[in-house]
């Protein structure tokens, strides 16, 4: 049985879809990332899942119990960090860890955890909240979503706000949870970069449907490596591509050949020379997950 | 729901909230009874606690007014729902707060009221220094009353607006604007008699009703029906207020 689990969910505000038949599944112990652009439903759909906010149809089990607006015993084992870290300006760290560590009978251990996300240092001693950073406040409200020993746990923009350091550690520590105490998380995060290197699956929204899911290792294996050229008249270059059955598109003011078969830079050069085209710039990249993640939501915004 | 209450404790607590408001509505009756109360007003500047009563009024609109728009603006709204409690624990974990913390600061009017008293008798003497405990206790039920209907108007208001500032300028027009809004509840009633049953018009009366024959004759030649209709209907009118409240902070997304 799969832990977090969405049916066919939707939510409408007004005509506008925010959540349109949306359907995936968390497993024990994986890291699921879910991303697309801005407005493409990632918060709405973490806020269906967390109990804030109604749906129009569908369905939210988590644990193997429903979570809605007015039914959601089982939160007791999900943690949550949606939007923005949310403190209460009077408390200090420690204040925030033992008031929420009040929800259930076995919290995490609270200096465990304040030392993991580095909240236990003399920067945060007894400074109350209102005086943190972003990057404190950040951190704060992870520690926060850990500290009721949870199941799962749902992250929206973890890292914001966060340096290259902290970011590594916050890394580190999600990666470290899930391997070894099986805690599931769902992560939102614009750094795709880190969720590349942290999530097991990957689940892209775009206008509020779910456009693909899979792991992140097939998700990348689908990603060729590119020829891409800067000419003076792409379309030339495409229908040239066309002619010699490379699979290319125009991508970012660029024409991007990916490389299949016996296709290479030297062999596009070529022929584009002989086409009478000028090449401005060629390049071959190895894309990521954000190259990808680009193509795949260009495609389905065509 | 004890977890609950025992965290809005710990908010209270930590944002010095009651212990201001205590601490406040415990002073002025100290300073004010001893120093600036004229010997023939002494008995009844102990029923108004040496003027900390207005305080508690005040005390609690605000109390009333943040306890839920304080979660939004801090947006601490979110972890407080996104939790195995249901809304209606949280609704009335919110509610007893608030009406422990007004308790707790009567009750500091009250102890500061007793010891300005002793301070006067002890530096003027205990000439006219006589307290009337009934009228006291009658006067702390309609605190509790005037509590409990502009708590609930406060509440309302707050989860309707998610405004603090909205909640508090209401509520303190409904307690402290006594005047104005008998007055705007009179034309009201000259314009359409049923209209003497408007929310307002109704507290005042209760607010003014102290049991004697007296009342009881004004009650029935303004409403035609005994006193205890008024309170029954005001009670309705306080039940639905929190009942709206309840629904508006149920259905909300946040």
């Amino acid at each position: 049985m799969s832990l977090l689990e969405l049916r066919d969910v939707s939510k409408n505000f007004g005509s506008y879809k925010a959540m349109d038949d949306v359907s995936f599944q968390v497993e024990p112990g994986r890291i699921v990332g879910l991303i697309g652009p801005n407005g493409a439903g990632k918060s709405t759909t973490m806020r269906a899942i967390t109990g804030l906010m109604s749906y129009s149809a569908g369905e939210v089990r988590f644990d193997g119990k429903k979570v809605s607006l007015s039914h959601h015993s089982s939160l007791n084992e999900m943690g949550n960090l949606i939007e923005y870290p949310s403190i209460y300006p009077n408390f200090t760290a420690r204040d925030h860890m033992k008031y929420f560590a009040m929800d259930v009978d076995n919290p995490a251990d609270i200096d465990e955890i304040m030392h993991m996300t580095e909240i236990d240092g003399e920067k945060f001693g007894k400074r109350k909240a209102k005086h943190f950073s972003l990057g404190m406040k950040q951190r704060l409200g992870i520690a926060i979503a850990l500290v009721r020993n949870p199941k799962l746990v749902v992250l929206d923009e973890p890292m914001n706000g966060l340096d290259p350091q902290s970011v590594r550690d916050i890394r580190a520590l999600i990666s470290n949870l899930a391997e070894k105490k099986g805690v599931s998380f769902l992560i939102s995060s614009h750094l795709l970069d880190e969720l590349q290197r942290l999530a097991d699956d990957v689940v892209i929204v775009n206008k509020g449907r779910i456009i693909r899911k899979s792991t992140m290792a097939d998700f990348l294996a689908e990603d060729k490596a590119q020829i891409q050229v800067t000419t003076n008249d792409h379309q030339k270059m495409l229908d040239l591509a066309k002619e010699n059955g490379w699979t290319a598109h125009e991508f970012n003011n660029r024409v991007a050949i990916t490389v299949d078969g016996d296709v290479t830079a030297q062999l596009v050069l070529q022929k584009a020379t002989t086409a009478g085209l000028t090449i401005d710039d060629i390049q071959t990249t190895q894309t990521n997950l954000e190259d990808h993640l680009l193509e795949v939501l260009q495609s389905d915004n065509q | 729901m004890l977890t609950l209450l025992k965290q809005e404790a710990m908010k209270a607590h930590k944002q010095n909230r009651v212990w201001i408001w205590a601490l406040l509505t415990f002073l002025i009756p100290v300073i004010v009874l001893p120093t600036f109360v004229k010997e023939a007003s002494q008995p009844d500047a102990y029923l108004a606690y040496g003027g900390a009563s207005i305080v508690i009024s005040v005390a609690a609109i605000v109390l009333g007014a943040l306890t839920f728009t304080q979660e939004f603006t801090f947006g601490t709204i979110r972890p407080l729902l996104s939790r195995q409690y249901s809304r209606l624990q949280v609704f009335l974990a919110k509610l007893m707060t608030v009406f422990l913390e007004f308790i707790v600061i009567e009750a500091a009017a009250i102890v500061g009221m007793l010891v300005g008293r002793g301070l006067y008798i002890a530096t003027k003497g205990s000439e006219n220094t006589n307290l009337d405990w009934h009228s006291l206790w009658v006067g702390v039920g309609s605190d509790i009353v005037a509590a409990v209907y502009t708590i609930a108007l406060v509440i309302l208001i707050s989860n309707i607006a998610k405004s603090s500032g909205a909640a508090i300028a209401l509520g303190i027009v409904v307690s402290v604007g006594n005047g104005l809004l008998s007055s705007l509840s009179s034309i009201l009633v000259a314009f359409w008699s049923p209209l003497k049953w408007n929310p307002f018009n109704l507290y005042q009366s209760v607010l003014a009703y102290d049991g004697s024959k007296v009342a009881d004759t004004i009650v029935r030649a303004d409403y035609g029906t005994d006193a205890w209709v008024i309170w029954v209907v005001l009670l309705g009118y306080i039940v639905v207020m929190y009942w709206l409240s309840y629904f508006i902070f149920n259905r909300r997304s946040v």
